[in-house]
């Protein structure tokens, strides 16, 4: 999922960038004192869930979970996912930092919109919500990588078409793996999904 | 040690160059930065480990451009032929991602995230920003050790992951109890920051202090980029 640095064209770079600084902006501007140590700590957790590992086939996927981190953090979740990506990048050199603002753009735009689509009917079904929040992001990230591939030259469709086919099961999985914390959460803790 | 925002700015400003490059013959003059700053790397393991995550995404490029790209034919295999336009593509992106790496990798990678951190602190990151990103890094590593511990745990009781919903449901629950965690840990650290009167701005021990080598390091970087600038016109 993370594009690294040097395949991107200028105007696809520029674009991402713009929106990220925007989403950041915007899930910044009305934080108050109170919501720091909740929004870095679920950060914290979220950054550690890509460590996770899951055997998908033969082999293995990390956990992503942007579809969770937009239920829980809503706008918020720009800050969360660039300093994620921020620190995969500098830590593990996952992504790169001139294609930071796209890859961050690809995941928190789903989550955003997951935050006001799924979130509305959370109350009646956390399991099947949670399940919807976790495939939808994941595939509607794969489109965006598979789209700013493809805006930076058309003869990327070919590989675009192959990220996007193999991230299907890996959104099914995330889905499923959404479904179960959600509902975990609703029979622990109810206070953190904000209800 | 120079300057960690010099060494930030000069990273940045270089990965940009280098990534919006797109004619072959100004590679020769970029590569002489991470030539200089191959010398200066002490963690090869570190590095190798970069290295091979950077170019697993460029393997999958050299997969599928050099067969995707319609021009001249190199070779075939079965029926799909290789054009030299793709491999030259192929070729640009593995040069422009291999150049950054090592010199991100010596200027920004190689010190602590909070010594990055301090240094967009210093240059004008939002404050609201700094303060996540300061709590959140300093919290990973305990988060962290929280997961290895319940991972453990479900080592003993002899959990293996497989490809079915009951690991699907295990892990949930796992990575559920870890939220959990961490957010009983964030009202513990709102008590504690309250107790201690916080105003919003982490204050920190260690200050940056810029020195003549710096500012001579500085002005060798500015006139690089100012040549690169001149040979892009000419």
């Amino acid at each position: 999922m993370h594009i690294s640095e040097g395949v991107l064209s200028g105007k696809v770079l520029g674009v991402g960038a713009l929106i990220t600084i925007g989403g950041t902006f915007v899930g910044v501007k009305d934080l108050k004192f109170e919501d720091y140590p909740k929004v870095s700590l679920l950060t914290s957790a979220f950054f550690v869930a890509s460590l996770i590992h899951i055997p998908i086939g033969p082999t293995s996927t990390h956990l992503v979970l942007n579809g969770l981190c937009g239920i829980i953090l809503g706008w918020k979740s720009f800050p969360s996912i660039l300093l994620a990506l921020f620190l995969q990048a500098i830590l593990f050199q996952f992504g790169g930092l001139t294609s930071l603002g796209v890859n961050t753009a690809n995941m928190a735009i789903p989550a955003v919109i997951s935050y006001y689509l799924f979130r509305p009917f959370l109350k009646k079904n956390y399991f099947f919500s949670g399940f919807l929040s976790g495939f939808f992001s994941i595939f509607f990230s794969s489109l965006l990588v598979c789209f700013s591939l493809y805006f930076t030259e058309k003869h990327f469709i070919n590989l675009a078409k192959t990220i996007f086919i193999a991230h299907f099961p890996v959104a099914i999985i995330e889905g499923f793996v959404t479904g179960f914390i959600l509902s975990f959460l609703n029979k622990t803790k109810r206070e953190i999904i904000g209800d | 040690m120079i300057d960690p925002r010099l060494k930030l700015i000069i990273g940045f400003v270089y990965s940009i160059f280098v990534a919006l490059e797109k004619k072959f013959h100004l590679f020769i003059y970029y590569s002489i930065l991470p030539i200089i700053l191959f010398f200066f790397i002490t963690d090869f393991k570190k590095f190798l480990k970069g290295f091979i995550s950077i170019n697993f995404f460029i393997i999958l490029m050299w997969i599928f451009l050099p067969f995707s790209f319609p021009g001249r034919e190199v070779f075939k295999i079965l029926k799909f032929s290789a054009t030299y336009e793709g491999i030259r593509y192929a070729t640009l992106i593995m040069i422009k991602a291999n150049l950054i790496f090592i010199t991100n990798f010596v200027l920004i990678f190689s010190s602590h995230p909070i010594i990055t951190i301090h240094a967009l602190h210093h240059l004008h990151l939002p404050q609201k920003l700094v303060n996540i990103f300061f709590l959140s890094t300093r919290y990973i590593p305990v988060i962290e050790e929280e997961k290895n511990r319940l991972e453990r745990a479900m080592k003993i009781r002899s959990f293996r992951p497989r490809n079915d919903i009951y690991t699907y449901k295990i892990i949930g629950n796992l990575f559920g109890l870890i939220v959990l965690r961490a957010y009983e840990k964030s009202k513990t650290i709102y008590k504690a920051m309250i107790l201690r009167s916080f105003s919003g701005i982490f204050w920190t021990y260690h200050h940056f202090i810029w020195k003549k080598r710096d500012t001579f390091i500085c002005l060798c970087a500015i006139i690089y980029f100012l040549w690169i600038i001149y040979l892009k016109i000419h």
